[in-house]
């Protein structure tokens, strides 16, 4: 543990955007989303631009399923933000708000600028000017859909947050590619930045977005392994005989909650990622594992087999104190806290499908919030509206999106044969 | 037991007949035996076989402290039996779901590979637990470990040292068959046996 | 425990002065086995009834508060309706819903309609529901003339409500509005109604007699209580 080595990954430096994007299909939506129109930006002067901002920001928008875009086709003008907006033209195809931009080349970079106008209200809300190099282009067109959800919906967007999720290429059974792929919120800009022929599974976030866990093999050892996206540097923190698996960071950022089955049986420990001291926190001959740290810090809850069949317990962190939270059905597991702690979403069986499940832990009131099958890994956006979950399709596995209330659901299939493990990460800021 | 009693009997002419008709896994366990003659381990293991026989009626000091060449080969001969009966056997134990406990008819084919090797101190072999899709990977990871553990406890049980045998997990993630329905979630929730 | 049976297995092994056969190990390696899971699903059982007993605890508590609250009205509405039944007419006696009424009902022979029913609602009061429902049902064919058998089938119904016999209970409500649909109670009648058809899933039942209520008189408490009724059935 001590001999905590560190190598980069030559992988990372080499990384190239092999990975097709994935695809958003909204198939459930609120009923009655807000209607928007994004009218294209224009670039002035010669240059071209590869993303289309209006574009990437309508889609979104509709991707939390609040919204709905008003077609290009059926917009009567395309003004830009300087001209005067006719709302009555606006009222006319339907749109309660429209968006109005313009990219001007400035130095390397770009000067996006863009209004929002309350089409109803015949007002401007907010106008601004975003600077930025070429290469943050879409993290600009990010930028400006946090600022246009958040002023509508008064929630803290989530479209500048990042993705890590594991794909599959498999040609047999012991021929096998697993990537851990780091992508935008909506999919974009996939790059590797873990790739091995041994199963890699469980990534997850470390508070402040700087750092990926996960578990991958180095041979036929399981270990568990801390990688800086920035660097690409990897910490290794485990690789005893037997299970390293499911990490989960400390809000603190500095210790890591995981599953080692060392002394013979699969047990929750806490190790200190500075020091490497590690620290039993279950003492069954079940499974334990599957720990997730609540944002207080105060408890972890865990996937326990100890009643006979896998339910999730809460383990409180000073006394170890145990209590079981599931009641619901035989089969709860691998669950996570929603950013203010109130609620838990995890994997639960019925009529022998699985699906994603959220229970308030005050009322303990189930409910369940998907009707795909063979649901797992869910995972909270930061600001608490999505839940993103590994889903199957035939012989395919994909990612899929549910608000936390269930009412809105959306599809992300992907090129990639088999998408899985999705790990939301904090606010970047 | 009556196997090396006979043996023993047999003289060197009979014994090197024998071993030269299974030819080249000889050399390869030959050069094993040489090597537990100087391991302090493999001695132990030798004398831990030696209380097995005894217990079952045979004379173990003649086996166990008499390192005479006649015994030595005689155990060469049950060995290679024994491994052919090993490799015979079955190397594929199946289980029910979000289950770990040994179906009982795999109980025949694990006693065969045990035979093998409490014969074969020197023989090692790896236990890979899977599970079928259902379920959460990590936890599908921990029920692969408790399978590959069942079943090193039941060889451990019957006479094998727990340092020949390696245990690990893949979970979920090595499925033998693709088929999203119990035929083939029933082939993938299994303890697969490998000789190393 | 893992720990404990492979070292406990390891002593098997060694213990060469015990006569244990492999196959003694093994049967011994599965009872061991065996007992775990029963330890196992034991102690789920033993999680699960726990659990059940912490919630069924909670609701005995908002039961009874509930029952309480009940107790109150009922004693409230007793309390208007003797008042109203003093006005009206003047050779009934008023007697203060005391014991008295109790011990004067000791004595069977020819008790007034007023007693007679006065006999039942206590009962009610002092929570005796089954011996109430029966007082009430014969106090209805005793006198089948008196304005008060309306209000016997009202509480009968109330009583059924309180014990949870939602089948009865409608029967009640249902039989006194269509003798008496103009009963001084009606709206009263809606709501409990409209609640237990919502209960037995009697759905779009429930929800028009609550709506036809909201909608006879928006501003009355009555619609109010139908439109909590209605927003507590999504």
């Amino acid at each position: 543990m001590r001999r905590l080595m560190s190598y980069l990954l030559a992988l990372l430096l080499i990384a190239g955007p092999a990975h097709a994007e994935l695809v958003i299909e909204i198939t459930r939506g609120v009923e009655n989303p807000i209607k928007i129109a994004v009218v294209p930006f224009r670039l002035q002067g010669s240059g071209v631009l590869n993303v289309d901002l209006a574009r990437l920001i309508e889609s979104n928008l509709e991707r939390t399923g609040q919204f709905q875009r008003v077609k290009r086709e059926s917009m009567l003008s395309l003004p830009g933000p300087n001209e005067q907006l006719f709302y009555r033209d606006w009222r006319a195809i339907d749109s309660e708000y429209t968006v109005v931009g313009q990219i001007t080349p400035e130095g390397n970079g770009f000067l996006v600028t863009y209004a929002l106008h309350d089409v109803l209200g015949q007002r401007e809300l907010f106008a601004e000017k975003v600077p930025g190099p070429e290469t943050a282009i879409r993290d600009i067109g990010h930028y400006i859909s946090d600022k246009i959800y958040e002023s509508l919906t008064g929630t803290k967007g989530i479209f500048s947050t990042k993705l890590v999720y594991v794909t599959v290429d498999r040609r047999a059974e012991k021929d096998q590619t697993f990537r851990l792929i780091l992508a935008d919120a909506d999919g974009g800009r996939a790059r590797t930045i873990f790739e091995s022929s041994e199963p890699i599974l469980s990534p997850t976030w470390s508070p402040d977005g700087g750092r990926v866990a996960y578990m991958s093999f180095r041979g036929k050892r399981a270990g568990i392994y801390v990688q800086t996206l920035a660097t690409g540097e990897v910490q290794k923190v485990t690789d005893f005989p037997g299970l390293n698996s499911a990490p989960s960071f400390s809000p603190d950022g500095r210790q890591l909650a995981l599953t080692l089955s060392k002394d013979g049986n699969p047990e929750v420990y806490i190790a200190n990622l500075r020091t490497g001291e590690l620290t039993r926190m279950t003492d069954h001959f079940a499974i334990d594992t599957e720990p997730r740290w609540s944002p207080d810090g105060r408890s972890i809850l865990f996937t326990s087999s100890r009643g006979g069949k896998p339910q999730l317990y809460l383990l409180d962190v000073a006394t170890r104190n145990v209590s079981r939270v599931t009641f619901d059905g035989d089969y709860n597991s691998n669950g996570a806290f929603t950013p203010d702690g109130a609620a838990i979403v995890f994997v639960h069986r019925t009529n022998d499908r699985f699906h994603i499940a959220r229970m308030e832990l005050k009322t303990r009131a189930m409910r369940i919030l998907t009707e795909t099958d063979l649901d797992e890994s869910p995972s909270v956006a930061p600001n608490g509206t999505m839940v993103i979950y590994a889903t199957s399709e035939g012989a395919k596995g994909l990612l899929g999106l549910v608000s936390t209330d269930g009412r809105v659901r959306v599809r992300l299939p992907s090129a990639s044969e088999q998408v899985r493990e999705p790990a939301w990460s904090p606010f970047m800021n | 037991m009556d196997v090396l009693k006979t043996i023993k009997t047999a003289g060197y002419a009979a014994v090197l007949a024998v071993l030269a008709g299974c030819a080249g896994q000889v050399k390869e366990d030959v050069a094993v035996t040489d090597a537990a003659a100087q391991s302090p381990v493999e001695t132990t293991a030798a004398s831990s076989a030696a209380s097995t026989d005894s217990v079952s009626g045979t004379s173990s000091s003649q086996l166990s402290q008499s390192a005479s060449q006649s015994a030595v080969s005689g155990a060469e001969i049950t060995r290679e039996s024994l491994k052919a009966s090993a490799l015979a056997a079955d190397t594929l134990f199946f289980f029910e779901f979000d289950k770990s406990d040994l179906r009982q008819d795999a109980l025949d084919d694990l006693d065969a590979h045990a035979k093998y090797l409490v014969a074969d101190r020197a023989a090692r072999v790896r236990l890979e637990g899977h599970a079928d899709e259902r379920g959460t990977r990590a936890y599908n990871l921990a029920l692969g470990e408790r399978r590959a553990n069942a079943v090193a406890r039941y060889l451990v049980i019957q006479g094998v040292n727990r340092a020949q045998i390696e245990t690990m997990s893949y979970g979920e993630e090595r499925p033998l068959s693709l088929a999203r329905d119990e035929s083939g979630w029933s082939r993938n929730r299994r303890v697969e046996l490998i000789y190393q | 425990m893992v720990a404990a049976s492979v070292s406990l297995s390891a002593t098997l092994v060694s213990a060469n002065s015990l006569p244990i056969t492999d196959d003694a190990r093994g049967e011994l390696l599965l009872q061991i086995e065996q007992l775990r899971q029963e330890t196992q699903s034991l102690r789920g059982l033993m999680e699960e009834l726990s659990n059940q007993l912490r919630t069924m605890q909670a609701d005995e508590k908002s039961r009874y508060l509930d029952l309480d609250r009940r107790l109150g009205e009922l004693i409230q509405i007793q309390r208007d309706a003797l008042t109203t039944q003093s006005g009206n007419s003047a050779n009934t006696v008023v007697t203060a819903p005391q014991a008295e009424n109790a011990s004067t009902a000791t004595e069977p022979p020819q008790l007034s309609a007023q007693e007679a029913y006065n006999l039942a609602f206590q009962m009610i009061r002092e929570r005796q529901f089954e011996a109430s429902l029966e007082a009430m049902a014969s106090f209805i064919l005793q006198y089948p003339d008196s304005e008060l058998i309306h209000d016997a089938r009202f509480w009968r119904g109330q009583v059924y409500d309180v014990l949870a016999d939602d089948t009865k209970a409608i029967q009640e409500y249902e039989g006194l509005l269509a003798i008496k649909p103009d009963y001084r109670r009606l709206s009263q009648v809606q709501i409990k109604l409209g609640k237990l058809y919502l209960k037995t899933g009697r759905v779009e039942e429930g929800r028009q007699l609550l709506n036809a209520l909201i909608s006879a008189d928006p501003e009355s408490v009555e619609a109010g209580l139908a439109r909590r009724e209605l927003e507590a059935s999504r």
